[in-house]
């Protein structure tokens, strides 16, 4: 073992530990690492700005900008109130109907921006309405991760897994919406069959129905008393269309995924100047975060380079020579890690190993499996826990902020098995396919 | 939290994000969706749980009464059906209340209608009109002068930040020119006020008038200095029982810290003012425009009528 080696692996296990226990925020810890590796040499200077994967940095900067107008309109949160309205305090269709949103949402959206939308508004219904507040948090938590899973620009495991494995916002709809809608259903039955109690009909009980009309005319006012105005969201609703056309036809257009939202945040900036300051816009971008993935990919490419990745990839190679079993392994172990660790570092890691297990894989097997495997354990495998997902941080802190306190022991209590049934779901979806 | 607290909550709430008469109104329109959405055969289930909720409405902290009028004219027809049951059963009462429903809310805009024509005959050109509750009449009335080319300018009295917001949102919004000054400030300004525009949630039986906290300040700084001051309200919102000195006041504590340095302290909040109605120079109300004796004989009149049906329909004493 050189020295080299032991430097890049000592660098990356401590920065890694280091964002696990949050000592420091994440995108130091990584800019940090990345620092290292080229101050020990494990990288020079030219080599580290080319490890970047600039594709996933631009496409990320673009869909923020895309989706903090979009927000910025009210569009969303009208939506929402619009929905709540629909549902006419009718439990299982607040349930029904919320579920659906917070999927469509987060398939298009981040999954963070999603849920700072969506909980307020549930809490604040379910809570007045007298109903378990609690049981309505975590399902729309997992719905957020299952919606997430089902697109490219859905959760930041598929940007990276898509931008690097070139793979079309196409492809990851065509291959996972099976799975994700399979997961989605059983998920969502278990649930409902699990809190029946929760989504009985009050039909029947005057002051239940008189107090959640009142409140639904109360959440109205509370969260849409801003009016929309009409040429914002016009413009905001169009851009938002034509950038999906973008991604959905991106092979005829042969422009990376990064180029078509970048296109649509700045098409979106010059349309909406009257309403927006660029400045603003530019200063709302989570720059830490993109920082963050930066250092990421120069420490990663820091361990390519030192050979390390290599010895894992032959490792699993060694393991077994059935694809199945190689397919399910890449599955429960992404998902087992994301419930306990942040899933982008280890995608990150994990993107140059399928390379090399792709590499030795026969011409006969569908090496592309490999993606939706890691795809779906990292993005499902988020559910599982409290911290699995940056979404289910920022909900339960949500949902406390309004009243409604859920420990990590009942958050568990449904994610952990609903995560277990989810990778099942999607090991049955394997087997079947292969 | 019991079903009790929570409406008085609600109504709380509400009744500061939009003020009372618009509470009303959506109250109403909780109410027939409610009872739209209801699906109970039984006509004494019906009756039975729309006079729980009537009770729980009766008994809200405060005590909103025009809210709590409009239930006893609804209860008073269920009481007539009570009496004359219907082959239809409880659906022809349904249809029988949602029909009342409409009507009041259509009364309600027509009452309205005329208090804000008359609201906007007292403004005068070159006045300065002080305006400090949140209430729809008064900015309607100054909505209806400027149009109707009244050339006049409108000074606030800051209150809570986001009632004043709302002030300051709807005066943009009818383009007419207004100036912000902290409630605790107006000395500094009073001579330049010509008129004092409120808005109240109630008259009580003590003949107080119950508005936005801050307004006894307000109300007792211009009567001495013997500016008029107008109150905009329909007499609907009169509250018809006798009321107790802890009605139309809610009491908020919070701990709090100190900006910089390390120290809490408690801090005290209330919900409502009352001002004897005596120190209101002008009542401005459906009816037109009132003095304080014209008031008071108005809402001595109507707690009498609401005494007999309470008599009639609650057997109370």
């Amino acid at each position: 073992m050189d020295f080299l080696f032991v430097i890049a692996l000592t660098v990356f296990i401590v920065s890694f530990l280091t964002m696990v226990f949050e000592f420091y925020d994440k995108a130091i810890v990584a800019m940090g690492g990345a620092l290292l590796m080229i101050i020990f040499r494990v990288l020079d200077f030219e080599e580290a700005i080319h490890s970047i994967d600039f594709e996933t940095i631009v496409l990320l900067m673009g869909m923020m900008i895309l989706v903090d107008l979009a927000s910025d309109s009210g569009v969303f949160s009208w939506l929402n109130v619009k929905i709540t309205k629909v549902t006419r305090g009718r439990p299982w269709m607040i349930y029904g109907l919320f579920a659906v949103l917070t999927m469509v949402f987060s398939a298009f959206l981040d999954n963070v921006t999603t849920m700072l939308i969506i909980i307020p508004i549930i809490v604040s219904l379910t809570k007045g309405m007298g109903l378990n507040s609690r049981f309505f948090v975590i399902s729309l938590i997992l719905f957020s991760n299952i919606g997430g899973a089902l697109t490219l620009i859905g959760d930041p495991p598929n940007i990276i897994i898509g931008s690097a494995a070139k793979l079309t916002f196409n492809d990851f709809i065509i291959n996972l919406s099976v799975p994700i809608f399979a997961v989605a259903v059983v998920l969502g039955s278990l649930l409902a069959a699990l809190n029946w109690c929760s989504l009985r009909p009050i039909c029947g009980n005057l002051r239940k129905l008189f107090v959640t009309h009142l409140l639904i005319e109360k959440i109205e006012q509370k969260f849409v008393q801003i009016k929309l105005e009409k040429s914002f969201v016009t413009s905001v609703l169009s851009i938002l269309c034509l950038t999906l056309l973008g991604f959905v036809f991106q092979s005829v257009l042969n422009f990376p995924v990064s180029v078509i939202a970048v296109t649509g945040a700045i098409a979106l900036l010059v349309i909406t100047t009257k309403h927006s300051s660029v400045h603003e816009s530019f200063a709302k971008i989570e720059w830490p975060t993109l920082f963050f993935f930066i250092g990421l990919f120069i420490m990663v490419h820091g361990l390519e380079k030192v050979g390390l990745l290599d010895m894992i990839s032959h490792g699993i190679i060694g393991f077994t020579d059935d694809y199945l079993t190689l397919l399910l392994m890449i599955l429960w172990l992404s998902g087992i890690v994301s419930m306990l660790l942040d899933n982008i570092p280890f995608v990150t890691v994990m993107i140059p190993v399928i390379f090399q297990i792709q590499a030795t894989l026969p011409g006969t097997v569908d090496p592309t499996m490999l993606w939706w495997a890691l795809s779906l354990g990292a993005c499902l495998g988020g559910c599982g826990t409290p911290i699995g997902a940056s979404a289910n941080v920022v909900s339960l802190g949500l949902a406390k902020k309004a009243g409604v306190k859920i420990g990590f022991l009942e958050y568990m209590k449904y994610g952990l098995p609903l995560t277990i049934v989810a990778l099942s779901i999607c090991s049955v979806y394997f087997w079947i396919v292969i | 939290m019991s079903y009790q607290e929570h409406i008085s909550k609600l109504f709380l709430d509400i009744e500061n994000e939009v003020g009372i008469t618009k509470m009303d109104d959506l109250v109403l329109s909780s109410l027939c969706r409610a009872i739209h959405d209801y699906r109970e055969c039984s006509e004494e289930d019906f009756f039975a749980q729309f006079y729980e909720l009537f009770e729980t409405i009766k008994n809200t902290q405060p005590r909103i009464s025009l809210v709590i009028d409009h239930f006893f004219h609804l209860w008073k027809i269920l009481c007539d059906a009570q009496a004359k049951p219907h082959p239809e059963g409880h659906l022809f009462w349904e249809k029988k209340i949602l029909q009342a429903i409409k009507g009041f809310r259509k009364n309600i805009r027509e009452e309205k209608k005329r208090m804000v024509k008359s609201g906007a005959a007292q403004i005068k050109n070159g006045d300065v009109i002080l305006v400090h509750s949140l209430s729809s009449s008064v900015l309607d009335s100054l909505s209806r002068g400027k149009r109707k080319g009244k050339k006049f300018r409108v000074i606030i009295a800051e209150q809570e930040v986001e009632k004043t917001q709302k002030l300051i949102e709807k005066l943009t919004k009818s383009r007419i020119s207004f100036q912000v000054v902290p409630e605790y400030m107006l000395t500094h300004i009073e001579g330049e006020v010509s008129k004092v525009f409120l808005g109240a949630v109630t008259l009580n039986s003590n003949l107080n008038i119950v508005g936005d906290a801050g307004m006894n300040a307000v109300v007792s700084e211009f009567h001495l200095r013997k500016t008029p001051v107008y109150l905009f309200m329909l007499t609907r919102k009169f509250s018809l029982w006798k009321s107790s000195s802890s009605h139309h006041r809610y009491k908020a504590k919070t701990t709090r810290t100190h900006g910089y340095m390390p120290i809490t302290f408690e801090r005290i909040k209330f919900s409502h003012d009352r001002v004897p109605h005596g120190l209101f120079d002008f009542f401005i109300t459906e009816q037109g425009k009132m003095t304080s004796k014209d008031l008071s004989a108005e809402y001595q009149k109507r707690f009498k009528e609401r005494e007999k049906w309470r008599k009639e329909f609650f057997k109370e004493d």
